[in-house]
């Protein structure tokens, strides 16, 4: 448990503004955010929210105007734009809406070259982009360019080249935004899975609201700053995931408290909470 | 071994990269045949001094060369050189640049008037004799053929009309050929008495050329004396400091083509790509890595360009040589290194604005839809 409390990234009181004088834009006011490892959190808000801003400011792709930006206890807010890459390399994993992944390389080269770029070279490199991509479904795929995959084959090696490097955290932008709901589905399911499994923490930037169902936490922002918060829990018994403050029951067990999506799995629980609970630990409050 | 960006890009966009390196090949090419002819001219233009077998030229004082020009000293100065010591022999001719007129053509020649059985006549036949009867005249096979000449047939020069007595190999250049009269006809023609107009000298075996000519500029004054080399030279920079303007100008041009079609074609590749090369930068590329990609891809369509025109231009200059062509290209090392350091040239500047372009480029923009 203690590790699930291990802070990941932490930015603090982040303003950021554009322009200045009569044309100035205050896209962030004050934000701070802390994610845990294993951590799932999705950022919600209107267009124009700032959501973009602060996926780039926590991506070290831009520099807050103030506040800071702890990264395994380093303020990267402060580094040079030289240093920065490095960060952006060995931290930290992008996934985008549009897949951004480069039209003239296979899925392989795709994965390969992330790996090259951090100093993995030859067969090595290779073999570890392969390792990646046949871990995500792709193995059949591992000579095809973007252009002879499908969105969702694509988003999944956007997935493998973002973790080619074995990053702290994952920073998703609209993953789902150009895939049909099932796609959609199964790369959200998958980017769930490796924060589970792989200890890696998630942050999701999204209109998509059936993420939510996803996410450790869920966070509104709307005019640069967040509105309120929903904490999501996980329904030990029909694994649903619900907000907290719209659970339908609430059991206290063993010092921890379990949400139920409604009375009927609250009860079941009761009768034998062990049966439930074995192996969990992750996603109880 | 690592993915190679450049590579896959340029091969991504064929016809982009068939473009460049060809656009690239094309002024390569230009600049090498141009320099090529011009060598080629210049190896021609001396092909006389070259070929005639002598170590010393004597000519009017204040005439270093042939072209444009005209040179007549008195011959006793030639027989006064005769007896300078170190010297074997003088043998003379007369020179005369004029028109062969054959029918209703002309064709510009150098005329030498030069005594059949001594130095000064041409170097090798293609058919007839260099022994030439009185009335005769040896002209290039090429300029025969050209004209469809036969041995026996006639042509003007000099005011005069001469039997076509033999005719010559290798005496073409770009410019004109080299026709060869008797002397006593070229001497008769001009209505010439007691001059000539150049002397070729021999030295006596273990002499030096340059030790005889002090002595002879020592003992026979009023007239210039000049190694071979020194008036083969002369010729050459002459022909040079005319033609040099037009061939700098036209290497520019070819320069700039390169320049032109790889910059352009540089620019938008790499415009093409701009968005993947700010992923590249957001998922941590450092911006070296990216200027080397830019860099990378120019080099290859630069070296795939200059390749091609180096092979083309080869091929071209055997073509010529095989066909016996009035125009030779000799492409030398001066050439190559002259074209190696224009390609040089115009990779870094066509690499110089997409290298910029993705220096300045915001990595943020990745998540701009």
């Amino acid at each position: 448990m203690e590790a699930a409390k291990e802070s990941v990234i932490e930015a603090s009181n982040l303003t950021k503004k554009y322009g200045e004088g009569e044309t100035e834009v205050t896209a962030l006011r004050n934000v701070s955010l802390e994610v845990k490892r294993g951590e799932v959190v999705l950022i919600m808000g209107p267009s124009g929210s700032g959501k973009t801003t602060l996926l780039s400011i926590l991506g070290a792709l831009l520099k807050p105007s103030s506040g800071s930006v702890s990264l395994g206890g380093e303020d990267i807010a402060v580094l040079s734009e030289s240093e920065l890459p490095d960060v952006r390399l060995n931290h930290l994993g992008f996934i985008f809406q549009d897949f951004n992944l480069l039209s003239a390389l296979t899925a392989r080269e795709n994965v390969e070259v992330v790996l090259n770029l951090a100093g993995v070279k030859g067969a090595e490199a290779r073999k570890r982009a392969e390792a990646f991509l046949t871990d995500l479904g792709l193995g059949e795929r591992l000579d095809f360019r973007p252009e002879k995959l499908s969105g969702g084959e694509k988003q999944r090696v956007a997935i493998a080249r973002a973790l080619a490097n074995e990053p702290d955290i994952l920073l998703c932008d609209e993953p789902t935004a150009n895939l049909d709901s099932k796609i959609g589905h199964d790369i959200i399911r998958r980017l769930q899975q490796i924060a589970k499994n792989q200890r890696k923490s998630v942050v999701i930037v999204s209109h998509d609201a059936r993420i939510k169902e996803h996410a450790d936490r869920v966070l509104w922002l709307e005019d640069g700053e967040f509105k309120q918060m929903a904490v999501m829990e996980h329904d030990p018994v029909c694994e649903m995931s619900i907000e907290r403050e719209k659970a339908a029951a609430s059991v206290t067990y063993k010092d921890k408290t379990y949400y139920f999506c409604s009375k009927g799995c609250a009860g079941e629980f009761q009768e034998n909470p062990e049966k439930f609970i074995a192996g969990e630990g992750a996603h109880a409050v | 071994m690592t993915v190679s960006i450049a590579w896959k890009n340029l091969f991504e966009g064929r016809a982009r990269f068939l473009m460049s390196v060809g656009g690239v090949a094309l002024a390569i090419l230009l600049i090498l045949v141009l320099d090529g002819v011009f060598a080629g001219a210049m190896k021609q233009l001396t092909f006389y001094m070259d070929k005639t077998p002598y170590d010393i030229t004597l000519a009017q004082e204040g005439v270093g060369n042939l072209h444009m020009t005209s040179s007549f000293f008195p011959a006793s100065k030639a027989g006064a050189v005769k007896k300078v010591r170190g010297v074997k022999g003088v043998d003379s001719i007369f020179y005369n640049s004029d028109y062969l007129v054959i029918g209703e053509n002309r064709s510009l020649a150098y005329v030498i008037g030069y005594q059949p059985g001594k130095l000064g006549g041409p170097w090798e036949m293609a058919e007839g004799s260099a022994d030439l009867k009185p009335g005769e005249i040896i002209v290039d096979e090429r300029i025969a053929d050209k004209y469809d000449l036969k041995i026996g047939d006639r042509l003007t020069v000099l005011g005069r009309s001469f039997k076509v007595g033999g005719l010559a190999k290798g005496t073409v250049n770009i410019t004109n050929s080299i026709a060869f009269v008797r002397y006593d006809d070229f001497e008769r023609a001009r209505g010439l008495r007691g001059v000539v107009s150049y002397s070729l000298v021999t030295v006596k075996r273990g002499e030096n050329p340059r030790d005889v000519i002090g002595r002879i500029k020592d003992e026979v004054k009023g007239i210039n004396v000049m190694t071979r080399e020194e008036f083969a030279d002369n010729e050459k920079r002459l022909v040079s400091d005319m033609a040099g303007d037009v061939i700098k100008m036209m290497n520019l041009v070819g320069f700039l083509i390169g320049l032109a079609v790889l910059g352009l074609t540089a620019y938008t590749a790499t415009l093409s790509k701009v968005r993947e090369y700010g992923i590249l930068k957001a998922i941590g590329a450092k911006n070296r890595k990216l200027i080397g990609v830019v860099f990378k891809q120019a080099i290859i369509s630069v070296v795939g360009g200059f390749v091609i025109a180096v092979a083309l231009a080869f091929a071209v200059a055997f073509g010529l040589g095989a066909a016996q062509a009035g125009v030779s290209l000799v492409i030398g090392p001066p050439s190559l290194l002259k074209v190696i350091l224009g390609a040089g040239l115009i990779t870094i500047l066509a690499s110089s604005i997409p290298i910029l372009r993705i220096a300045g480029l915001n990595p943020a923009e990745v998540f701009r839809r």
